[in-house]
This record gives structure tokens, sequence and C-alpha cells, in this order.
């Protein structure tokens, strides 16, 4: 437990790092956005004294002498119209600031997110994640442009009306500064009353969420056992603790927020004209002063009523931050910068043990190797750690014993972009980006275009895409050209092929295509036979038939190797028996058509 | 404005609170105007030295009172009421929701419905709240303030005086239209971002495999721009709110000062009403505010409320106007044609069979032939196209909706546990069952050690909150919820494809040896389960391909028995 909230604790500060660094970031923009707030304010706190020297200089005393009151029409003109155009300026200042340290963030924790390792990725929950980089941050937003800048506006204006009234009289001052203790008074008991009720309100809105989301996915069971009108009624009880528990939090805003603080603005208002009044059995009193703080009194709540109002998003806000700070702290995937290329692509797996939970080993001691420009095929059940050996050798995850080598070196000693040029993968599904078809190939990679072509033509692409209306720039992918599963799957192995890669391995890229496709497929494998090392992972053992050797994994373990016709000649294998399976399998889809 | 005409009837039903929250906001706006009114009197009375202005003070500090209270009343009260329609509407939304059969949940998917129940219901709350109280309230200041100015003060004073607040208003139209317009843009680039984020997430293995990070990283930041330009521009919108009011009121309060300085010189004024009058120029921001804010949320309250009475004005989607209960339960099925709503493509077609009470039939068939479609058009969650279906001697039609439920204690494919404790859901089809008994349908269903094992046994709760229970855990805890019900027909749809072949087997010897004259359909991918059924009908697209009883079937090549030659083969395999 008190580790627990030691932890919030901390993450509460990283938060407040994080979000703190980000203002004092551009120290020019900051200062500006201060100089422009500073004289915002000065331009119109001196408003009201404009007023004030009027009332009691001029009119009272019959005193109207062109020249200065011109003067100071024209000073009052310039003040409002200055501070109207400043405040605007400042609010734009803050606002950029304010944008700008989200983008950067946004950008930090996308960047920070990618480059974290597959394994946080089997741990993590994709819709979290996104609501991380996105949700977070918008909340992260608010704090910046409403708390930030709302909060420093009034309290600047706040300072500057006090200021201002402190020069005009003091003692009607005193009087009016007592509004902030009582206001900050009735927040903080706002604070403690409304406390309970309004986090056991924003509970029940999510178990009425819940229920909802929940009876709708459920509505067949409900209905089979008759059981409507009990979830009516656990509904409606719900509804009702609800409402109960936002009256509670109505009754406590009602009590102690904007009515309480017009009690207390009237209370002081009676107050300073009782102060006039003293002034005036005195004979010091001036009615323009009255005037003046009359007029600031008017604009002296409000501030206080903002800024307490903002709390709440601040709190929202270092929630937020919080857990984008924790986001940033994973750690993310460790590359060697080794200057080691793959150039043969030869490919040994040595006593590999691996687990992605201890206790479940996944692969055990497994010893593989493969020569440059061989053909070799994994075939076994699924869950037999034949992805898992891919995931390995992309340098996913990593052994936890023995070594995998390329080229005679180990993984290690490939940094990213050359183990990625240096491996092509023909993943399961295939995925197709809403880009032109060379972007598609090219995946960002900035390729020569020869290459492209040369890639589109090895995987017998290129006359189609000389057929589409623009070729190489036709938009791919939703709004775009639609290709066919079989043209799929060749775009797939273009842009494998495109990095001019040493190894290329196929993950399951047949197992749910029609055998038309799968011909696609396998007249590519064959083209590419002797010049590429090929490791191709399949469920259909018809993809495989015409590798060099082919294992047959099971529980992390190869059990059977050899090629086709070795292994169909031990008709008690493993082999033979998924063979057969798959005949008989051709035999059930036959009557299904 | 005719939102309020539809929701006619929750004001007329709550006229009596509705009325007193108006009179009390009446109240504080009435009361409202007598503050600058007194100060004025103070310090007239000050000023001309006629004395103390105790009278005065005093009667303000009650009028502070006063207006706190009423102030207090009316939230409670309108506010009150407000989320009691919230309440009103989500009970119907909800109750509608228990009414609907599956043609429905096809159409509506559950974000969606999800939208409806919560922020929609809130607009709608917020339009019988704050849209009531900002109307009410700002034409009710507007017009008293008016009123002071005019009659009370000087109506030369306040014609000058007032002649910036049709620029102001004009000011907060525009500004409002291009906030929102940009709003909505906004919006759009945020959405992009999520699917963007979401996709490279998604897609992070290609991500990882091609080395696309920096990609990636230039494409997400060039959305991330477009998001921040677009916040940008309702940022700068949103600040030329700040200097068109204090424009207009800076400009108000140099013409009010300045006409009445000279009025004053004329003796028409005196300086206390020059100071009311200035007090009561600020109590006008507020309406002009108010009406803004008004058209804003009543706009939103009333698509909210079309989206929801459109929700609630969907007729069920199965009419339960049947009058009379089964005669036993044999099923008799007809000619049975039927086609999804949005789909041509018959789902099933001539289909015929009978089941006899205490009979057990087998479903087999490829994915996708209509097995679960069939099944579920016995119970009534589709209406059938052609053909019929007699349960217990009558039409379908004919016998009440929940008669006819009560026939069968189905099982769906996918086990649906509630948030609520392992016993209430298994009770959920009996609800008042002993423990004891619903011990003995956990037995039945293999599933009894499993909860025992439990930190909190049948206690434990299940769901977001609870217990995460695995694949086969929750099937078996759903057909021990089939068990514990009486119906006379058991209906297990696919219903242990998530429970190893051993488990399965012990269930359905459990299940032939404890039915009770129970009639029986089991559809299953695994033929194994089939094997004792009276008679098993194949399914193919929708039609029947084959039937018979096991022996029969194996007897003929055809699916059925290269499937069961192929499970098998399958088995033998899995035994290495």
């Amino acid at each position: 437990m008190r580790t627990e909230s030691g932890q919030a604790a901390a993450d509460r500060q990283g938060a407040f790092r994080l979000l703190g660094d980000y203002v004092l970031r551009d120290r020019g923009l900051l200062t500006r956005a201060l100089l422009l707030l500073l004289l915002a304010t000065a331009a119109d706190v001196a408003g009201p004294v404009l007023i004030k020297i009027f009332i009691d200089d001029h009119l009272l005393v019959e005193h109207f002498e062109p020249r200065a009151l011109g003067l100071l029409f024209a000073g009052y003109l310039v003040t409002q119209l200055a501070a109207a155009w400043l405040r605007y300026r400042q609010t734009l200042r803050f606002s950029e600031m304010a944008l700008g340290a989200v983008l950067d963030i946004r950008k930090r924790v996308f960047g920070h997110v990618l480059r974290l390792p597959l394994a946080f990725y089997d741990r993590a929950i994709v819709g979290q994640l996104v609501s991380r980089i996105t949700n977070d941050t918008e909340a992260i937003k608010d704090l910046y442009v409403q708390f930030l800048s709302v909060v420093l506006t009034n309290l600047v204006l706040l300072l500057g009306i006090v200021v201002a009234m402190g020069l005009l009289d003091l003692q009607l001052m005193l009087i009016s500064l007592l509004l902030i203790p009582s206001v900050v008074g009735v927040i903080y008991l706002y604070q403690r009353l409304s406390g309970a009720a309004v986090s056991d309100s924003r509970e029940l809105r999510s178990d009425i969420n819940a229920a909802v989301s929940e009876s709708i996915g459920g509505m067949p069971v409900i209905q089979a056992c008759n059981r409507q009108q009990a979830f009516v009624d656990r509904f409606d009880g719900l509804n009702d603790r609800y409402y109960r528990a936002r009256m509670r939090s109505v009754r406590a805003g009602a009590m102690l927020l904007r009515p309480a603080i017009d009690l207390l603005s009237v209370l002081v208002l009676t107050a300073v004209v009782w102060g006039f009044g003293l002034q005036v059995e005195a004979g010091v009193a001036e009615v323009g002063v009255l005037y003046a703080f009359l007029s600031y009194l008017s604009r002296f709540t409000e501030p206080l009523a903002e800024i307490t109002q903002r709390f709440n998003l601040y709190q929202q806000a270092m929630v937020a931050g919080a857990r984008v700070q924790q986001l940033l702290q994973e750690t993310p995937e460790h590359w060697s910068g080794g200057g080691a290329r793959i150039h043969a692509g030869a490919v040994r797996f040595a006593a590999v043990d691996f687990h992605y939970r201890p206790g479940k080993p996944v692969l055990k001691q497994l010893e593989l190797e493969v020569p440059a420009g061989g053909f070799y095929a994994v075939v076994g059940h699924t869950g037999s750690g034949k992805s898992t050996l891919l995931n390995l050798l992309l340098n996913f995850y990593q052994p936890s014993a023995g070594t995998i080598r390329i080229d005679n070196q180990p993984l290690q000693a490939y940094s990213q972009a050359a183990l990625r040029a240096g491996i092509g993968l023909i993943p399961q599904e295939p995925f197709v980006l809403a880009a032109s078809v060379r972007d598609n190939i090219d995946m960002g990679r900035g390729l020569a275009f020869e290459a492209i072509q040369r890639a589109a033509r090895q995987a017998h692409l290129h006359p189609v895409i000389e057929s589409l209306p623009r070729r190489y720039e036709t938009e791919l992918g939703e709004r775009g050209t639609r290709l066919s599963t079989g043209q799929r799957q060749q775009l797939i192995i273009a842009r494998a092929l495109a990095g001019a890669p040493r190894i290329l391995l196929l993950d399951e890229a047949t197992s749910s295509v029609d055998s038309e496709t799968e011909q696609v497929v396998q007249q590519a494998l064959a083209e590419l036979h002797g010049e590429v090392t090929l490791i191709v992972v399949a469920h259909r053992l018809s993809t495989v038939r015409q590798a060099d050797r082919i294992l047959v994994m099971s529980h992390g373990e190869f059990v059977e190797a050899g090629s086709h016709e070795e292994l169909m000649r031990g008709p008690r294998g493993i082999y033979a028996s998924m063979y057969r399976l798959q005949q008989q399998a051709h035999r059930i889809e036959a009557l299904e058509r | 404005m005719t939102l309020f005409l539809k929701l006619g009837w929750f004001f007329r039903q709550h006229w009596r609170t509705y009325t007193l929250a108006l009179l009390m906001l009446a109240g504080v706006a009435v009361l409202n105007m007598a503050v600058p009114w007194l100060i004025g009197r103070a310090i007239d009375a000050l000023v001309s030295g006629a004395g103390e202005a105790r009278v005065q003070l005093l009667s303000l500090l009650a009028l502070g009172l006063a207006v706190y209270g009423l102030r207090f009343g009316w939230r409670l009260v309108l506010f009150g009421t407000s989320y009691r329609l919230g309440n009103l509407l989500r009970l119907r939304f909800y109750q509608r929701l228990t009414r609907q059969g599956q043609a429905f949940y096809n159409v509506h998917n559950t974000g969606d419905l999800m939208a409806r129940a919560t922020n929609d219901i809130d607009a709608v709350e917020l339009a019988a709240g704050e849209g009531v109280l900002s109307g009410f309230d700002g034409a009710l200041t507007l017009l008293l303030v008016l009123l002071m100015m005019l009659v009370v003060i000087d109506w030369r004073l306040t014609l000058v005086a007032l002649l910036p607040f049709p620029l102001m208003a004009l000011g907060f139209y525009r500004i409002s239209r291009s906030v929102h317009h940009q709003f909505q843009r906004a919006l759009e680039h945020f959405s992009r971002l999520n699917d963007r984020t979401q996709e490279a997430l998604a897609g992070i293995r290609l991500v990882k495999a091609m080395g696309r990070e920096g990609a990636e990283d230039a494409a997400f930041a060039e959305i991330a721009q477009c998001a921040a330009d677009s916040n940008y521009r309702v940022a700068r919108s949103e600040a030329l709110y700040e200097p068109v009011i204090f424009l207009s009121m800076a400009a108000a309060m140099a013409l009010s000062i300045g006409f009445g300085a000279w009025l004053i010189l004329q003796q028409a004024l005196t300086v206390g009403a020059l100071a009311s009058f200035i007090l009561y120029l600020g109590q006008l921001i507020w309406p002009m505010f108010a009406f803004g804010w008004l058209l804003n949320i009543v706009e939103r309250g009333s698509a909210a409320f079309d989206r929801i009475e459109s929700l609630l004005e969907t007729p069920d989607s199965i009419a339960d106007c049947g009058e009379r209960v089964p005669d036993g339960a044999d099923i008799v099925v007809q000619g049975l044609d039927f086609s999804y709503p949005d789909s041509r493509a018959p789902a099933l077609l001539g289909i015929e069979f009978g089941l006899p009470a205490g009979g057990v039939l087998g479903i087999a068939g490829p994915t996708g032939a209509g097995k679960s479609t069939l099944v579920q058009l016995l119970m009534r969650y589709w209406e059938r196209s052609a053909g019929e279906v007699r349960f217990g001697g009558q039409p379908l039609q004919a016998l009440q909706l929940s008669a006819l439920r009560q026939g069968f204690a189905y099982v769906p494919q996918d086990a649906f546990l509630f948030s609520i404790s392992i016993a209430d859901n298994i009770a959920l089809s009996r609800p008042g069952a002993t423990l004891q008994e619903i011990e003995a349908a956990a037995r039945l269903a293999a599933v009894h050690e499993d909860i025992v094992a439990l930190p909190d046994g049948y206690r434990s709760l299940v769901g977001e909150r609870g217990l995460t229970l695995s694949g086969g855990q929750r099937q078996r805890l759903a057909i021990a919820r089939a068990l514990l019900s009486d119906a006379p027909v058991l209906v297990l749809d696919d219903a242990l494809s998530a429970v190893d072949v051993q488990t399965e087997q012990r269930i359905l010897e459990a299940l032939r040896r404890g039915r009770r004259g129970q009639s029986c359909i089991i559809i299953s991918h695994r033929l194994s389960a089939l094997q004792h059924a009276d008679e098993i009908l194949v399914l193919s697209h929708g039609q029947l391909m084959q039937r018979g009883d096991h022996e029969t079937l194996m007897a003929r090549d055809g699916w059925y028995s290269r499937m069961y030659n192929y499970q098998k083969l399958e088995a033998t395999l899995d035994a290495h």
C-alpha cells in the first residue's frame, strides 16, 4: 500500500517535471507572453483610475478645461484599446506555447512507444496505448491552455487590481482584500464537502456505462432467461444512486460556490460603502475613488471564481501527465551500433532456449543451420513455436539461452538498419497502406525507383502496375484502387524484395489465401530459390514441397527433418499424417463449395 | 426551440417544480436589481451629508442573504428536475433495449447505442437545466436591467450607453459560428490522429520488421501538426470573445460617464444614480452571453433528443402479441425460409424437421451454414421469412414471448457472463435457486471444482472488476446456467468448443444421464459430440445437405463422414 502511494507520488512528481519543463522550454516566448500579460493588466486597471480622475478633478469641481479633458479621453481610449489588443496577443502566445508543448509531447510519446520492444506489446492493450498518446495528451493541452493561461492571467489581474486599489485608497483596499481569504476558505470547504460526492457520482456514472454496455452484449442471455425486468430494476437502482450522488454534489456546489461567492461580494461591497461613509465623516472621502472601487469589485470575484473552477482541470491533467510520464519511462529497445552487414545470408541457431513466460518454454535447445541461399521450411501445429523462430531471427525477442548467428556474426553485432536491410519479412496479413503503389513498396525506406521496379518485376507485379491508371503513382487502399488478394500478396512480396534482402522470411503467408494466390507465392519462391536464403513457416504443406529441407516442429523441438519425399517415406511420421490430414481437408472443402 | 415543445410532456408533468424554480430565479433577478439602486442611494445619502446610510446598508445585507437563499434553492430544484429527466430517459432507453431482438442489435452497434445512452442524454439534460436557466434568467435580467435603466435612472443615458451592445451581440454571434466550424475541424483532426496511432500500433510488427519507425514518426508528426494548427485556430477565435466584451464595456463606460457627467451638470442626474447605472451596465454582459450559450445547448440538445427519440420509437423487433402457452415441448419445423434483413441471399431455405419432446437433435455443417440462425429462429430472436415453426403444438407467433423463451435453456456460442457473482451468474436462469441446486448444476457442467478453487468460491465476482476466467471455464459456467433452468428444451450452440475432449464427453455423458425427459439440440463442430443424437442435420449454405443418425451418415460418403474421419486423423496427430 505504502509503495503504491509512493509510486503515485513519484508519478505525480515526474508529471510535474515533464509539464513544468515545457513551460520553461522556450524562454523567449514565455518572457514575451508574460510581458504582454503585465502590460495588458496595467492598461486594463488604468481605466477606472482615469475615470476617478475625471470625476474627482473635473466633474465634481466643475472644472472643464478642454485640453485636459481631451487628454483624459484620449488616455482612456488608448489604454482600453491597448488592454484589449495586448490581452488578445497574450492569450495567443499562451495558446502557442501550450499547443507547441502538446505537439512535442505527442511526438515524443509516439516515437517512444514505437521503439518499445515487442515484448511490451504482448502485455499492452493497443486501445489503451492509443488513448495515452491522444486523449491524455489532450488533457495536458487543457492544462496548458486553460489552467496556465486562465489562472496566470487572473492572478496577475487580481494583483493589478489590488495594487491599483492600494494606490487609490489603502483603507478601502484592505476592506476589499478580505474577499480573497474568505473565497479561498469557501473553496477549501467546498472541496472537502463535495469531494466524496463528486468521485461517487463519477464512479456511478462509469458503472452505468458498464451496465449498459454489458447488457447490450448479454441481451440474448437476458432474454433467454426472461430476466429483463430484473435487469431493468438493477439499472434503475444504479440510476437512482447516481441521481442522489449528483444531488449531493449540486447541494454542496449551490451552498458554497457561485451563490456563496456572490454573497461575499455583496458583503464586501457593503463594507466598502460603509468604509466610504466613515471617510465622509472624516472629511477625506473622494467620490471618484468609490466609483473606481465599484468597477474594480465587479471584476474582482470573476477571477477568483475562474481560478477555483480550473482546479478540477489541473487535477485531471496531472493524472494524465502521470500516465504519459509512466509510458515514457518504459525502456525502449536496445540496438547495438555495430557496423556489420549481412552479405551471404547463412543462419545458425545454436542451443537456443526461449520462453515468453517463465516455466513455459517455447523453444528448447533448438539447433538450426541454414546455408546461404538455402530454402528451409518449418511446419507444425499452431503453438509449436514456429513463428517464434522468426521473431527471434528478427530480434523482436532475445533468446533466454544460446546464440543466433547470421553470416557467423552474433545477431547483436548488427544494427537495426543492417538487420532490416538484410532480412525481408512477408507477414501473414497482407497490409496495404492508403498510399501510392510506389510508397507501398518503398515503405518509407527511400529506395531508388529502379530497385522498386526490379522488385515489382521479381514479384510479377510490374505488368499489373503498368496497366493501372497512374502506374506506380496509383493510390491504393480504402479510397484508391483495390487489388485482388493475389495482387496484394505480390505487392507484399515486392515490398520485401525491394530492399534486396539476403534472407527472406515467410510467416504463414499462405495460410488464408486461395490456391491461385498460393501459386503466385510458390512461383516467386521457386525463382528466388538459390539467390536468397528462404525460411518459410507454413501451415499449408503444398507451399513448402519444393524446399531443400522441411523441419517439423513440435513443442519447441524439431522432431522430423528432410525433403518432402524423404518425409513422406515414413508413413507413421507427423509430416505424413499432416499431409494426409490436408488431403482430407481438401476433400471436405470440395463438398462445401 | 422545438426541443422545449417536444419535452413539453416533462415540463407539464413537473410544472410545479419548474414554476418554483422560475419564481426563485425571478426573485433573484428582482432582488439583484435592488443592489445597485441601494448602493446609489447610500452614496447619495453619504455625499449629500444627510447623515448615515445605515438603512440602505442593512437592507443590502438582508438582500444579499435573501439572494443567497434563493440561488441555493433554484439550483437544487432546477438541476434536480433536469437530472430526473436524464434518469427517466436513461431508464426508458434501457427498457427499450431489453425489448429488442437481434435484428435491432445487428443494425445498431454498441458504441453508437452507448453514445446515445450517455452523451446524448447529457445534452438533453443540459438543455432542460442550464438551457431553461440561461433562457429564462437571461431574458429576465435583460428586461429588468433595461427597465431599471430606462425608467428609474434616465432613458437618455440608457440609449446612449447601450449603443455598443448590438455590436457586442453581433461579435458574439460571429465568433460562436466560427468557433463551431473550427471546433468540428479540430475534432476531425483529432480522430485522424487517433486512427493513425491505432493503425501504427496495431501494425507494430510490420513497423518493426520494415524499420519504419522514422517514416511513422514523420506521418504522425504531420497529423499532429494539423491537429495543433486547428486547435490554434479554435483558440484564436475563442480569444476574440474577451476583447469584444472588454471593448464594448469600455465604450459603454466612456459613453455613460461622459454623457452622465453632462446630465449631472444639467442637474438631471445625481452622482449616486450614475454609480448605480454603471453597476447595472455590468449586469448586461450575462444576458448577452446567455443567449449565445442558450442557442448552442438547445441546438445540441435537440439533435441529441432526436437521436434518442428515434430509438425510443423504434418498435419492438419481435412483436409480443401471442397469448397462448405451449402444450408440451415438441418442435415441428416446416418449409422454413429466412434471410437477414440487409441481405438478399437466404440464410436458411426449406428447412424441415421435427423434434419430439425428450429427443436429441444434432446440427452440423461448415461455418456460416446457418446452424445458429436456425436455433435462434426457434426461440424467435429473429422473425422467420416463410414456413412454419410450431412449439408445443402452437405456431410461435401465437405464443407469449416469455412463455416461448421459458421453453428453452439456451447456451450461445460465446458464453456471456455478467459482472455479478458466479452463483448469481448461474442462477440467472432460475432466480431463487438454492445454493445446493446451483452446485449440482455446476457439478453436471464439470465446473464445480474450478469454482471451489477460487478465493471466494461461488461468491467470486466475474467480469471487468472481478476475475478473468478462461474460455473453457466461461463455457462451462454458461452450461451450468442452462442446466439449472428446468426448461424442456436445452440448446447448446457450439457451447463446448473451448472445452477439451475429455471434459466434453464427461458433460455430455452427465447430460444423457441427468435429462429428465428434456429435449436437447446440440450444435457442434466436433462431430464426436453428436454421435449419440437421435437425428443429425447437416446444413450447408442454409439448406439441409444430409440427415440421419450417426451410423446412417457414416455409412455414406458425404460431408459428415469425411469430416468425422478428418477429426479422427487430427486427434491422432494431436496425440503425437
